[in-house]
């Protein structure tokens, strides 16, 4: 029997996200009846901040538990320092989380997995849709927690590197009690030439901000972007008056109604196994047994864990996304990414565009954060 | 972390990025220094009085370290001991002092290059993956067990000094991480060398700091230049009798100049340099040179009695 080790995080922002998280990853056994050949260790790590409490609990599942393959949500830069303790026990640490931090190393561990939901990746591209489509000159709204991750520099970077100019920027309070629009309203109201905003929201405020953009909207022709978190279902369910937003589009990794069998399968066992609908942390859960399946066939043949994760480098695996794929120089997953339309009083429809992913991806890899910056240390989400 | 952790030894200002992170995160209780490096006590009494640090500051010998090192350990009780090109050999009773060990940043890849001057046998032998390597320090010579290995960017441009700074930049990167490590884990993650791609170097002697025109190709030539600037002033070369140094040089693509016999000058003038042929059929243009008048341009050689067609000597 297999034993894989889960360090699951504590939420304010998103309570459920390590039940979700674990959850999808039961559905995925349950589907293909794997539930008997799989022993799940859990241990919880709180936000992912305290380094001692994450390190000690990563030794104890590797040397008191002794699983097979460790999988942690917490922030890819934890890979630094837990990187000699698999290098040493020879075992897989799957790192996971919403990938608004990344830390892309010149020479990865061969131990560490990162898979992400791509939040930077898909804030790049939406960075660029932005700058393509648009008079160049914007708004960037975030919130005071939701600014304080890589994603926010990508999205910036991006429009940037495509000739665009931020020229305001709103950085909305981080308690729904004290989140105040009215800064970025007036804004816009004075400055007839910024007619783009690109927000970047989750969580608690997200749902308070499209309130202020649909208003917005109704007195003014602007141009809405929005970042993967801000077009997650959960926004929607905590609407409590209608809205009318006009067009607004962000590039995701994701959606509930994603039109392939392999979703139509995920979001229909995970709501058969946990009485709950899909999200984004139930997905990630899923492709857990989707990697961890993927890694235990290239061991079939007698590999040990490292090689195996060689057999499987930039190999298109089946997923609710479409697929996911290890990428060799960075250790990290990608997946497609959907340009999403948000309508109405939210409404979700994929859109088409040609922007080349291959291409971007580079870009985003290469374009680090060179210079020293500050940003928050617990990992996104768990706050 | 709980502050002053550690003991730290070194003998390099190759260690000083590391100790100014052990510094500013309150993590090094006092640091051994051999009392002959006076310019490396002097840097590092400048930083901490900069910093406004309390750490204390051991000047030592071959003759009296052992017995300082012990006392700073009863008295500081470190629960590790760190090691940046420390030149005294530790006994295996002091080794075993602190909790966690003896730790050595040693500044080469391991087991390929052990020894006392990885970062010149690096560049000599055109390793393409520098690295440091933080390793658990056993009784042997850079054999303990490997806890990581920071790779640095490898260019065939790199001198010495451009080298030791990459690698002392990689040991501020690594010092959090294994801090964390030696603090938190109940033991020390370590992986043992494979002894079947081990392999030694001695420091250079005066004979390996010479051109062998003979046998070396111009890349060799040229990472032996770099591998000896600046603190060596550069190689060693000799003609007419007279050795020069060599500090810079750059391999031409090819051009008006015949390819003759190693070692001969086939250019020398004011305008287009001093040029030599190397025994893989290629051009050396030797830009810098360093005589009993200091640095020079590689032209100069002429002021020297040195003509075109002369040619460098073999060993």
């Amino acid at each position: 029997m297999k034993k894989i080790g889960f360090l699951l995080p504590r939420s304010k922002v998103y309570p459920l996200i390590g039940f979700d998280f674990i959850d999808g990853y039961k559905s995925y056994l349950k589907y293909f009846n794997l539930q008997e050949n799989i022993k799940i260790v859990t241990e919880n790590i709180g936000f992912g901040l305290d380094d001692e409490e994450v390190y000690s609990k990563n030794e104890k599942l590797l040397l008191q538990e002794n699983v097979d393959v460790v999988v942690a949500f917490i922030d890819g830069s934890c890979a630094e320092m837990l990187n000699p303790l698999y290098a040493a026990t020879g075992k897989i640490l799957i790192l996971v989380n919403i990938g608004a931090h990344y830390s892309f190393e010149d020479n990865p561990s061969s131990n560490i997995i990162h898979h992400t939901f791509n939040e930077g990746f898909n804030c790049w591209l939406t960075g660029k849709l932005a700058a393509v489509e648009t008079n160049r000159i914007a708004t960037m709204a975030t919130s005071f927690y939701d600014g304080g991750y890589l994603h926010c520099f990508a999205m910036v970077n991006s429009y940037n590197q495509n000739g665009g100019q931020i020229v305001n920027n709103f950085i909305g309070h981080f308690k729904p009690e004290l989140f105040d629009t009215t800064a970025l309203q007036q804004f816009i109201e004075n400055n007839a030439e910024a007619t783009t905003i690109l927000n970047l929201f989750s969580g608690d405020v997200a749902h308070l901000i499209l309130p202020a953009l649909s208003s917005i909207q109704q007195k003014h022709p602007v141009n809405l972007y929005f970042s993967p978190m801000l077009l997650d279902d959960a926004v929607k369910q905590k609407l409590t008056d209608p809205i009318n937003i006009n067009n607004a589009k962000g590039f995701t990794a994701w959606i509930p109604s994603l039109p392939n069998e392999h979703n139509n399968i995920f979001t229909k066992e995970y709501n058969l196994f946990s009485s709950k609908e899909a999200t984004i942390f139930a997905l990630l859960g899923w492709e857990i047994g989707v990697l961890v399946g993927e890694i235990s066939k290239a061991k079939e043949s007698g590999l040990k864990d490292t090689d195996a994760i060689k057999e499987i480098y930039d190999i298109e695996i089946p997923s609710p996304r479409g697929w996911i794929k290890l990428d060799q120089k960075t250790n990290y997953t990608f997946s497609p990414t959907y340009l999403v339309a948000c309508n109405g009083n939210f409404d979700l429809t994929i859109e088409t565009e040609n922007i080349d992913r291959e291409v971007e991806k580079e870009k985003f890899v290469a374009a680090k954060a060179e210079e020293q910056y500050s940003s928050w240390r617990n990992t996104y989400l768990c706050s | 972390m709980a502050e002053k952790r550690i003991i730290l030894l070194c003998n390099n200002k190759i260690a000083l990025p590391a100790l100014k992170e052990l510094v500013f995160f309150k993590q090094a209780a006092t640091i051994f220094i051999p009392k002959k490096n006076k310019e490396l006590i002097a840097e590092v009494n400048e930083f901490t009085k900069e910093s406004e640090s309390d750490i204390q500051i051991a000047t030592v010998t071959k003759n009296n370290f052992a017995i300082s090192i012990k006392e700073a350990i009863a008295t500081y009780e470190p629960m590790a001991v760190l090691l940046m090109t420390f030149p005294f050999i530790i006994t295996a009773d002091i080794l075993a002092l602190p909790p966690k060990g003896f730790i050595n940043f040693h500044y080469g890849k391991l087991p390929q290059y052990r020894g006392a001057e990885p970062i010149f046998s690096q560049i000599v032998l055109q390793e393409k993956e520098p690295a440091l390597t933080v390793h658990i320090v056993n009784e042997g010579i850079d054999s303990g067990g490997i806890i990581l290995e920071e790779r640095v960017e490898y260019s065939e441009e790199d001198t010495y000094a451009s080298l030791q700074n990459k690698l002392a930049n990689a040991g501020a990167k690594v010092i959090g991480s294994i801090m964390k490590i030696l603090s938190f884990g109940k033991f020390i993650p370590a992986l043992p060398q494979d002894e079947s791609l081990a392999a030694y170097y001695s420091k250079p002697t005066a004979e390996t700091l010479m051109i062998d025109w003979e046998k070396m190709t111009s890349h060799q030539i040229k990472a032996l230049v770099n591998a000896c600037n600046p603190w060596n002033k550069g190689c060693g070369a000799k003609i007419n009798n007279t050795v020069f140094g060599i500090t810079e040089v750059q391999i031409l693509d090819g051009g008006k100049y015949p390819i003759l016999k190693s070692g001969i000058i086939t250019c020398l003038n004011d305008t287009e340099g001093l040029v030599v042929c190397t025994c893989d059929e290629k051009l050396l243009k030797i830009n810098i040179i360093f005589t009993v008048n200091g640095f020079q341009s590689g032209f100069k050689l002429k002021n020297y009695g040195v003509n075109r067609g002369d040619c460098f000597q073999f060993i």
